[in-house]
């Protein structure tokens, strides 16, 4: 009977640890992040005095159990360095098989620096501020990156 | 064999509070000037996932930040103070989930603190005393002499 529940001990704190390691399914996957000008251009890299449009694209993650629509705060930050040169934010929901698309542009100022503008984008279902210990990420960060030059 | 069975429940229990109470901010530096860079370093359990959030004077979020916590613990965010940053006093909020969740806080001030103390701003009678004034009314007595 002792060894028993050891075994049963055994097995039910590697159960838990496989559990806790696991990859978390999310429902939402970032599917694109595109970078274009203001006529719509995919564009790599942007003067001073430019506009560099951020376009996104959500999907709802097609393995993922929708019971009922998902909020999301979905976050798009512009970074040179640890400088935060642009920060743009939407709340939505989104359903099984839906894709949500958000926009917006960042201006490079003249005094802007040349050089590499990374982006983040986020989902998260609210900011730590609101959520405290429920908040929790949606889906995996999504990157890119434009340059400004001279 | 329930005893067994008793202190292994107990057990587990136990390191599950623990790991919750296990999130931890370190800010620094605590005043921080226009134009210089605030570490935010996020102690976690491994394998964590956390949100970063700045927060300014007026509530407003200036900086969010994603990190995974990898197997040493702890990972870092910076966030560049810009010129023009309100001051005062910000707040930074991490949470990590079910993991934990802190919070705390630093000043943004105009000025580089020299020896722990922040100046007052140049006053108008400070600018007179470094001589702006002098030098301007220099200009407009030549400026005159030059009138024919």
């Amino acid at each position: 009977m002792k060894k028993i529940a050891l075994v049963a001990l055994l097995a039910a704190i590697s159960l838990a640890v496989v559990v806790a390691l696991a990859s978390p399914e999310y429902p939402i996957i970032i599917s694109s992040i595109e970078i274009k000008d203001m006529d719509g251009n995919p564009r790599t890299e942007f003067h001073r005095g430019e506009v560099a449009v951020i376009e996104t694209v959500f999907t709802a993650n097609p393995t993922y159990y929708f019971v009922q629509p998902v909020s999301y705060l979905e976050i798009v930050e512009v970074f040179y360095g640890p400088r935060v040169m642009g920060l743009l934010l939407t709340r939505d929901t989104i359903s099984a098989g839906e894709e949500k698309r958000f926009g917006g542009g960042i201006l490079i100022r003249d005094t802007d620096p040349t050089g590499k503008y990374d982006v983040e984008v986020y989902a998260w279902n609210g900011f730590p501020s609101e959520m405290g210990a429920a908040w929790k990420p949606l889906a995996e960060p999504g990157y890119a990156s434009f340059r400004v030059v001279p | 064999m329930r005893k067994v069975v008793l202190i292994s429940v107990l057990a587990l229990v136990a390191l599950a509070a623990i790991a919750v109470a296990q999130v931890s901010l370190q800010i620094s530096p605590s005043v921080a000037a226009w134009g210089s860079v605030v570490t935010i370093e996020v102690t976690a359990p491994a394998g964590s996932t956390c949100g970063v959030e700045i927060r300014n004077p007026y509530d407003n979020a200036v900086f969010t930040k994603q990190v995974d916590i990898p197997a040493a613990g702890y990972a870092t965010a910076e966030w560049y103070v810009p010129p023009g940053a309100k001051e005062g006093t910000y707040t930074v909020y991490v949470s990590c989930g079910a993991a934990g969740t802190d919070k705390g806080t630093f000043k943004v001030v105009a000025l580089k603190p020299v020896g722990g103390i922040v100046p007052e701003e140049p006053s108008l009678r400070a600018l007179l005393a470094a001589g702006l004034l002098p030098a301007a009314a220099a200009v407009a007595l030549i400026a005159l002499r030059r009138r024919p």
